[in-house]
Formats: C-alpha cells, structure tokens, sequence
C-alpha cells in the first residue's frame, strides 16, 4: 500500500503535533523536577525530616492565626465547629514541633501569615471566612502529601499520614457548611495533589520554597 | 495540487505503526525518565561530574559549557538546581509525644509493600461491589449520585494501585477481599433493610479504608509509595466525611468522633484473618 503527498504530509503533522503534546509533558515534568532538586538544594531550608516538621509546625499556627482572626465573623452555630479545627491545627503544631529539634519554631509562618493577611482583612461575613477555610484547609492537606514525598523516616511518615485525613476532613465540612455540592468537596478529584505551589492555587499545597523561613 | 496525489513508497499502515510505537515509547520513557534523574541527583556518592556524564552535558565547572546546544540546557539547569548544596542529613530527632523517629530509615521489607498494595486494591474493589450492592436501598437521588461517585473514585484508586502492582511484576487485583466482606460487610448487609443501613455500611467501610491507608502511610518502605497511598487515603477520608453529613445528618462535630485531630494509624484489619492479600 502506497501513501500520497497529502496523506504523507497529514501523517507528518500528526507526527509534529505528538512531539508537541510530548514536549508538553517533558516540560512539565522538566519544571517539577527542577523545582524539586531547586527546592532540596535550597541553603535556606533544612529538607531533612525535622526541617519538613518544622515547616508543618509553622503552617499549622499559621493555621490557627488564621481561624483566630476569621472567628468573629462567624456565627455562634459555627464558631464551636471552627474552635475544634483550630485546636487540631494546635495540636499538629504540637506533634511536628514535638520531632522537629532545632528545626522547630516558636511563631507563625510569617510569610504566609503575610500572603493570606489582605484575604483575611477582606472577610465580612461568615460564607467568606468559611471559604477562605475551605482553600487553607484543602492547600495543608496538599501540602503533606507532598511532605510524603520527602520524609525518610517512616514514624514522621506515619505522624503526617494520621494529620493528611483530619485537614481533608475539615475541607469537606467546611464546603458542606458553605452549601458546595459533593463533588466540590473532593477538588482534586479522586486523588489529593501532592504538588506544590505558592499559594495563589488552592488545588496545590504550600511550597516551601516559598513559605519556608 | 498534482504533488499531492504523487504516490510514494511509505506504506500508511506501517508509518501509523510506527507512530504508536514512538508514542508508546515516549509514554513510557518519561516517567522513567523522571525517576532516573530523580536517582541520579538522589544518590549523594554521585559527583557532579558524573552526572554531567550521564546527562550528556558539559560540566558546568569546565569550560566547554559555552559551547551548549539548546538541547544540553536542561540537563544543565538539572546540575546547576543540585550544585553544591550541603546534603540533607539523617534524621536524629529526638523523641516526641506523638511521634517517635525510627532508629533506622526503613523498617519493612520491601515485599511488605506489595501485600500492602494488593490488600488496599482488594478493599478497593470490595468498596466497588458494596456501592454497587448497597445501592439498591438507596433511594435518595442526591445520596445515590454522590455513592455513584465514590464508587467511581473506587475503581479509579483500583486501577491505580493495579498499575503500582503490576509495575512491581505482579498480579492485577481483580478480586475484592473476601476475608474482609465475609467478616464486616456481609453480616451488616444481609440485615440492611433501609437506606441508611445501606449508608451506614459505606461509612463503615470507607473509615476502614482510610485507617487502612493511613496505617499504610506509615509501613511503605519509600517515601513516594507513602505518598501515593495518601493521596487516596485521604479522599476516603472525605468520603467518610460526606455520608456523615450529607447522608446521615450527623454534625460536623461528629465527623471527629472524640474530637480527634488524628487520625486513627493502627491496622483495622489487624485481626481479621485473611484480610492481608499476600499471594
């Protein structure tokens, strides 16, 4: 069987547009790696296990200054809901603060702190709070699964493993409070992301190549 | 256009051939790809040099990296991302409340993975055909939508954790576990007479899951295996989530019995026999 020019030419775009959708994905893949090997390089952060609980630690009080300055515009039938999330992030803090050595840190992470801060100012009522929550809590859980990826010893493995679930839990009933459908409640689908971002992407966790003292 | 009616020698079919086979290539490749230089550049005892080696570029300590083509710059930027750094050091945190680092970095054995990766599947199909079995006492169109989606979200972990399975160069799970059906899911299904029978089972079963993963989280010998459960444990985890709410009007306070703010990390099918898929 014989092919025309045409044929020959429609069969060389299709050859042209693979090499384009593959170099698509080699240069996603290409960035993520780069990302990854910038991100474990990084002189300014500890990429061991202690500087990831320390990094955990940060973000969970982080957490918690966030539910405490979004508390009053919630209302008494919420408030209870979102007192007992904050004392789970208190109670993370804890945990990674616990293993993290001299990784472990006495505040806040400061420069989420300051990236959240404007949203934070901008609640005025309890469905703004309430959403605001919902993309925290959905980037903390991204952001261990992506830890995962990283912690070598199994026991901080396992630590993160049972603290993944309960920040997934507090997105769901956060969304369903919000009155979000069920689909909404799973954002990323049938899988949690495990990628990492700088915090404008609430289906990407919190980077600390970005956020990390 | 004459040019395109002239006749060649190309055969159609074997140029379409051979772009599936470049396609398959390619697919194939890239993860690969991805997981050698993530060894290459894990590996400390690898020095730079040699990895410019491997890279096929130039090292970024010599001076022929002038001369790079714009196809050697990524490998090069793959160097200059890994440079110097001080490496990362072995994990001596000292003892804590809740988490007490292991002496060693790895404490299971590597098949261990695979009897973690076939049990999770089998329980992963098993919550496919007990959604699909369940699913006759639903009759709330919104709470039969939402078991129509996790039973999706099912067979997508199933297939995920098949290809993790076959990758190792074993057997696709194909079979849901039967030790765990016959010892939780059967009694309570053939007394379930209503929907919320029918939703309490699905929690059931989703918690255990979750647990499972979680326990799992903990027991994967790498790092990147540990992550990969998560990602599903965790949305067993919402699932749990939702039929509390959603389906059976419980409050948000109840998603956390206790309060709890971990999640529970011991084996839930530690003492049902049967129930750890090791062939």
């Amino acid at each position: 069987m014989h092919i025309t020019n045409r044929q020959f030419r429609a069969l060389a775009a299709q050859v042209d547009e693979l090499h384009r959708n593959n170099m698509k994905t080699f240069a996603t893949e290409a960035a993520d790696l780069h990302r990854d090997l910038h991100v474990r390089s990084s002189k300014a952060f500890k990429f061991d296990d202690q500087g990831i609980a320390g990094y955990a630690q940060s973000i969970e009080l982080a957490a918690v200054a966030a539910y405490t300055a979004a508390a009053p515009a919630l209302s008494a039938a919420t408030l209870p809901v979102a007192e007992l999330f904050m004392s789970h992030h208190q109670q993370h803090a804890d945990a990674f603060g616990a293993v993290a050595g001299e990784m472990a840190v006495t505040a806040a992470n400061a420069k989420l702190i300051a990236a959240v801060t404007p949203a934070l100012q901008a609640i005025t009522d309890e469905a703004g709070a309430l959403e605001f929550a919902f993309a925290l809590e959905g980037q903390a859980a991204y952001t261990y699964a992506a830890a995962l990826t990283l912690l070598i010893d199994p026991a901080y493995a396992a630590a993160t493993a049972t603290i993944l679930p309960i920040e997934a839990q507090h997105q769901v009933v956060l969304g369903l409070a919000l009155g979000k459908d069920v689909a909404a409640v799973f954002p990323t689908d049938a899988f949690e992301a495990a990628a990492l971002g700088d915090g404008s992407d609430p289906l990407k966790g919190l980077d600390p190549a970005v956020f990390a003292a | 256009m004459t040019n395109d009616h002239r006749n060649t020698d190309f055969s159609s079919d074997e140029i379409r051939r051979q772009l599936r086979s470049v396609d398959r290539m390619n697919t194939s490749a890239m993860p690969q790809w991805r997981s050698a230089l993530g060894r290459l550049f894990g590996d400390e005892s690898i020095s730079t040099e040699q990895r410019a080696v491997a890279l096929g570029v130039p090292s970024p300590t010599r001076r022929d990296l002038f001369r790079m083509g714009g196809a050697s710059i990524l490998g090069a930027a793959l160097l200059a991302a890994c440079g110097d750094d001080d490496k990362s050091a072995t994990t001596t945190a000292a003892p804590g409340d809740t988490v007490t680092p292991s002496d060693t970095p790895t404490t299971v054995p590597v098949n261990m993975d695979l009897v973690l990766a076939k049990t999770a599947a089998s329980l992963e199909k098993l919550a496919v055909d007990a959604y699909g079995i369940a699913a006759g006492l639903i009759t709330t169109p919104a709470i039969l939508q939402a078991a129509t989606m996790f039973a999706g979200h099912h067979q997508l972990h199933l297939d995920a954790l098949n290809g993790v399975i076959t990758g190792a160069g074993s057997t696709a799970v194909t079979e849901m576990n039967q030790a765990v059906f016959d010892a939780l899911v059967k009694p309570a299904l053939d007394a379930a007479t209503t929907e919320a029978d029918a939703v309490t089972i699905a929690l059931t079963l989703e918690e255990a899951a979750a647990q499972t993963y979680v326990y799992a989280g903990g027991a994967l010998s790498t790092p990147a295996l540990r992550s990969t459960i998560m990602t599903i444990g965790g949305v067993e985890a919402r699932h749990a989530a939702v039929l509390r709410m959603a389906a059976l009007a419980q409050s948000p306070l109840d998603v956390f019995p206790d309060g709890r703010g971990f999640f529970p990390g011991d084996n839930p099918l530690a003492g049902i026999d049967g129930a750890l898929i090791t062939a």
